[in-house]
């Protein structure tokens, strides 16, 4: 539906927003996943039919009754699992950056560069 | 030049990106391409109700194969992150530079001032009560997810997790030494091995067969709409459900093994 | 043509388990011997199993495909994943699955001292398999979730050693940008999916052939893009030179040598199979300037580097830029040019991995017996490391192209490509890029082999008897590769170039035989291999070459010629904060002025153009992300306005 569409851009969008202009690092990730939500949302309204219903066949079912697109549903649970895997690595890093640096500004910690 | 940079690439993105949706929302559906011919194939060829089941554990089981691997990588990849460095042995140029990198930071004052607090407050009596209440249906509505993968929205991946909460829930009433003593991390790390090597077993059971890997062999056994149908997909949730409560239960306990860092040296 | 067999799924599947078998008995610290035994013993039997498929796929040209789960396409739709393996696949394959085994034996002596190396050889053995994985399947979703376990493992293994603070800024880095690449080419996916309702690469590459909707051309940006990150192409190649320095050097050489050549596997299928445009004079132009750019700044960035193994990842982004323009003259109109700058790409692909990894091997032989990488602080290893310095020799000779050695017929072919191909200007650029790489090679000896040996480093040892054994397999693969071209592109190159071309034979062996022709209008020609080398054993041309690379490299020394005497004043602060006035306080790591800095004449005269490079690379984060996001709009502009 095109209102779908246009507000998972808005807000993949609004998620590279903030990787490109906040210095936190705890924000840089809460960015990251903003990102993979937008694209989630995007990846499960493709399939949609207007006056589908799930993909179940129950035993009730009512004639005439057609079902919406299960495949990009499935290439949404991959999906999910690897943006929080995503979540979980940066997490650990920036646990360890806290540690060594002493702080998780992005204008600090800067020692590669040249 | 940055932000000029930022905005001008932002503005192009989101312009194109409208137009392409507006064109989207005109495109012929998405169901008279492959899904038509697999909906049609799944209560005959896999026994299974739910179709989009069918699809993750059947159709593309391969796919699942691959994303239970990302989980492994990742669970991996912070325990070596957040772990204790030993070096056995120093070379010669490093010894001056050891000295030299000794960092001052004011973490020892917050670290101090956590143990203080941690020492004075009591346990919370409304959190230790919520949680002895909370604790045994989490863990049944889990082991439920896991079991009616096939019947009804639900599967491996999602049971698992909710089962993994059960050590959240543990640390939030009782605190870091309860978790050490229950939950034993070196052998849940073993368990989730032996979850994925099931995993992979399970898809090697076809090329017994004489077919390729992967093939659903047993999908005949007791009819579609029971608990035990559908062949090798019952036994492949729980396979996945078992191998992703592991191995989330030991990020938790990684994770929340660094808060309290201090105390067991 | 229908070759069904299931070796594929062996060489995927055996690193796996090996994995997994090392996790179950990672809990007994004594079993560390067998754990290596069962990494050296999975690698290899993905080597043994690529080998035997290389006699009918690319001796007898058959593809061979492998549907998983008996799932055959129905009604011409492929519903279940299908792995296809042809040429051009199995010669990626084997460039991986050789050099992680020789990595394998390289890392038994290498990483003796760190702690909990069970998790090292797990993430290890699950680096190789999502690397044959990616490179071997036929799906399209499929592609993406092993890029995603690359990723993962490749951030784990730079974050290794975590008692140094390098690498856990480099690993951060690398997650924040990393991963951003792989959501542009998820979302890429998703577009074609909703244009064309399937996943097969086959079968998408038979619906859209010459039927470019709005759709499919925003889905080929952000797809391009996304490979761009993966490949290191300029502006998206700012986390390579992080991450290549702070990993152990077993794992570098993989991730330089070998991860950039599966990205530019992913953009080759992209450009000549998905979305077909061979002949299309538009986006060659697009392809040829992307890879000079890529050339100029890899080049320019490395002749001011202080760190070995930076330099040596700067020099990698340089290198692929003379692939990608090699790929690019390949999608030119007239046949017989285009055929040689695919030849060339891929004969630079394979020699870009023997030198690269014996330079990686060698970084880590200093680092093992000295403790540092800092070549302001090394100098006059070669009487105390005489192998290590000959090897060093050999690749650095390789690597800037001088005759015996492999480096000279590759880009032989790549200057001869891209002058006959009409884009003369590109061949003078590459021609002095050369140049620039002899330069910082000949830098790096003489501030690390060559010059005086310093009082700390009296007591360093030859490298141990594993480590040469390997360095040895890779210096004796470059001089093979030099002096026999015509045996090596007559059974390796020519099948897998063919391959490239042959879009009927690849979509013809997952349905049936014609359903290439029913989709297409007409029938796409596939050009002759023949082709002819101008003035390859001429002696004119050969001394020309020589004495052009001769003139520069005396230009480049006369400049700098005033510094190139040992005085070594030894300005880090060590006075105190008497002299901190000069030097602006700053410690060792801030103060790239030594005494033994070859080019530093070079450096001075030419001050804003590096020091705008410099400023460039600025460190923060976010500046590198606004990189990868500009490089995409302007990309969608581009393909917008052309196609």
């Amino acid at each position: 539906m095109l209102i779908n569409y246009i507000g998972a851009f808005i807000v993949m969008i609004l998620g590279l927003y903030i990787m490109m202009s906040k210095k936190n690092l705890i924000k840089i990730v809460i960015g990251m996943s903003l990102v993979d939500s937008g694209l989630n949302l995007l990846l499960v309204s493709v399939g949609f039919r207007p006056g589908g219903t799930a993909p179940i066949f129950i035993t009730d079912l009512k004639p005439g009754a057609f079902f919406v697109d299960p495949v990009p549903q499935a290439l949404t649970l991959t999906s999910i699992v690897i943006g929080a895997c995503v979540s979980a690595l940066a997490l650990s890093l920036i646990i360890k950056i806290q540690e060594k640096y002493g702080t998780i500004d992005a204008d600090k910690v800067r020692r590669l560069r040249g | 030049m940055k932000k000029f940079l930022a905005w001008f690439s932002l503005s192009i993105l989101l312009a194109f990106s409208v137009y392409v949706s507006f064109v989207m929302a005109a495109l012929p559906s998405t169901y008279n391409g492959i899904s038509n011919i697999i909906v049609k194939n799944t209560i005959e060829r896999t026994g299974a109700i739910n179709a989009v089941t069918a699809i993750v554990f059947d159709f593309r089981g391969y796919d699942t194969l691959g994303e239970s691997f990302v989980l492994f990588t990742a669970v991996s990849g912070s325990a070596v992150i957040l772990r204790n460095y030993k070096k056995n042995s120093v070379t010669p140029l490093e010894k001056d530079l050891k000295n030299s990198q000794k960092n001052k930071s004011n973490l020892e004052i917050i670290k101090e001032i956590d143990k203080k607090r941690d020492s004075i407050i009591e346990r919370d009596s409304i959190i230790v009560s919520t949680a002895n209440l909370v604790l045994p249906i989490s863990l049944s509505l889990g082991a439920y997810v896991i079991l009616h993968g096939h019947l009804s929205p639900g599967g491996g991946f999602q049971g698992g997790v909710l089962i993994a909460g059960a050590v959240a829930i543990v640390f939030l009433a009782y605190g870091m030494d309860r978790v050490s003593k229950v939950f034993n991390a070196e052998r849940i790390k073993v368990y989730e091995s032996v979850g994925a090597l099931s995993f992979l077993l399970l898809g090697t059971l076809g090329v017994v067969y004489g077919y390729n890997f992967f093939k659903n062999v047993i999908y005949n056994q007791g009819k579609p709409g029971m608990l035990y149908s559908s062949g090798t997909i019952f036994w492949m949730n729980f396979a996945v459900g078992y191998k992703v409560l592991a191995g989330i239960g030991f990020l938790l306990i990684t994770m929340i093994g660094t808060l309290n860092a201090e105390e067991k040296e | 043509m229908n070759y069904v067999s299931s070796l594929p799924i062996i060489a995927i599947i055996t690193p796996f388990i090996g994995a997994f078998l090392i996790g179950a008995i990672s809990s007994n610290k004594k079993l560390l011997p067998a754990m290596k035994g069962i990494a050296i013993v999975s690698s290899l039997v993905s080597l043994v199993s690529l080998l035997f498929l290389t006699k009918p796929i690319l001796l007898e040209g058959k593809v061979a495909t492998y549907w998983l789960g008996n799932w055959m396409p129905q009604e011409q739709m492929a519903i279940g994943i299908g792995l296809e393996v042809d040429s051009f696949g199995l010669f990626t394959g084997l460039i991986i699955t050789f050099s992680s085994f020789l990595s394998s034996i390289y890392s038994v002596t290498y990483m003796k001292e760190d702690n909990a190396l069970d998790k090292y050889y797990t993430l290890f053995l699950l680096l190789l398999g999502s690397m044959i994985g990616f490179v071997l399947t036929g799906d399209l979703f499929n592609m993406y979730v092993m890029l995603e376990i690359m990723t993962f493992a490749a951030i784990s293994l730079t974050a290794f050693r975590n008692n140094i603070y390098k690498s856990l800024e480099a690993g951060f880095k690398y997650i924040v940008i990393g991963s951003l690449g792989s959501t542009l080419i998820l979302l890429g996916t998703v577009l074609i999916y909703a244009q064309t309702a399937t996943l097969n690469m086959a079968q998408i590459s038979a619906l859209i052939h010459n039927n470019y909707t709005p759709v499919t051309i925003l889905a080929l940006a952000f797809m391009m893009a996304g490979y761009g990150v993966k490949a290191f192409l300029v502006p998206c190649h700012t986390w390579p030179p992080d991450a290549h320095m702070s990993a152990p050097s077993s794992v570098s050489m993989l991730l330089s040598g070998v991860m950039s050549k599966t990205g530019i596997y992913g953009f080759v299928r992209l450009l000549y199979m998905i979305f077909f445009s061979v002949g299309m004079a538009k986006m060659e132009l697009l392809i040829i300037l992307w890879g000079t750019l890529t050339m100029i700044v890899g080049a320019s960035m490395a002749i001011i580097q202080t760190d070995f193994k930076r330099l040596l990842a700067f020099s990698s982004v340089s290198q692929i830029g003379y692939i990608i323009v090699a790929f690019g003259v390949g999608l030119s109109s007239k046949s017989s040019i285009g055929v040689l700058g695919t030849l060339g790409g891929l004969y630079h692909m394979i020699n870009h991995a023997s030198f690269k990894c014996l330079l990686f091997m060698c970084a880590g032989a200093v680092l093992h017996a000295t403790g540092t990488t800092d070549i302001t602080k090394l100098g006059g290893l070669s009487k105390k490391m005489p192998y290590t310095t000959i090897l060093f020799l050999i690749a650095a000779f390789s690597i800037s192209g001088l005759p015996p050695f492999n480096g000279f017929v590759s880009k032989w072919m790549i200057y001869q490509a891209t002058y006959e191909a009409g884009y003369a200007p590109v061949t003078i650029i590459a021609l002095i890029v050369s140049v620039f790489t002899l330069a910082y090679m000949m830098k790096l000896a003489q501030s690390v082999f060559f010059g005086e040996l310093p009082k700390k480093l009296e007591e360093v040892k030859e490298v141990p008897l594993t480590m040469s054994i390997t360095m040895g397999v890779f210096a004796l693969a470059c001089l093979v590769e030099g002096l026999f071209p015509k045996i090596i592109s007559k059974y390796l190159l020519e099948p897998a170039a063919y391959s490239i071309y042959n879009l009927h034979n690849y979509i013809d062996v997952m349905f049936t035989k014609g359903f290439a022709e029913k989709m297409f209008k007409n029938k796409i020609p596939i050009p002759n291999m023949t082709y002819e080398m101008a003035g390859y054993w001429r002696p004119e041309a050969w001394f020309v070459l020589f004495i052009v690379i001769l003139i520069g490299f005396i230009i480049g020394v006369g400049i700098s010629l005033n510094f190139v005497k040992k005085n070594n004043i030894d300005t880090t602060c060590n006075f105190g904060d008497k002299y901190g006035v000069f030097t602006g306080g700053e410690k060792e790591e801030f103060a790239p002025i030594a005494g033994g800095d070859l080019f530093w004449g070079l450096r001075h005269n030419l001050k804003g153009y590096f020091g705008f490079l410099e400023k460039a690379h600025s460190g923060v984060v976010n500046d590198y992300v606004t990189w990868v996001i500009s490089c995409t709009a302007v990309l969608s502009i581009y393909l917008f306005a052309v196609l």
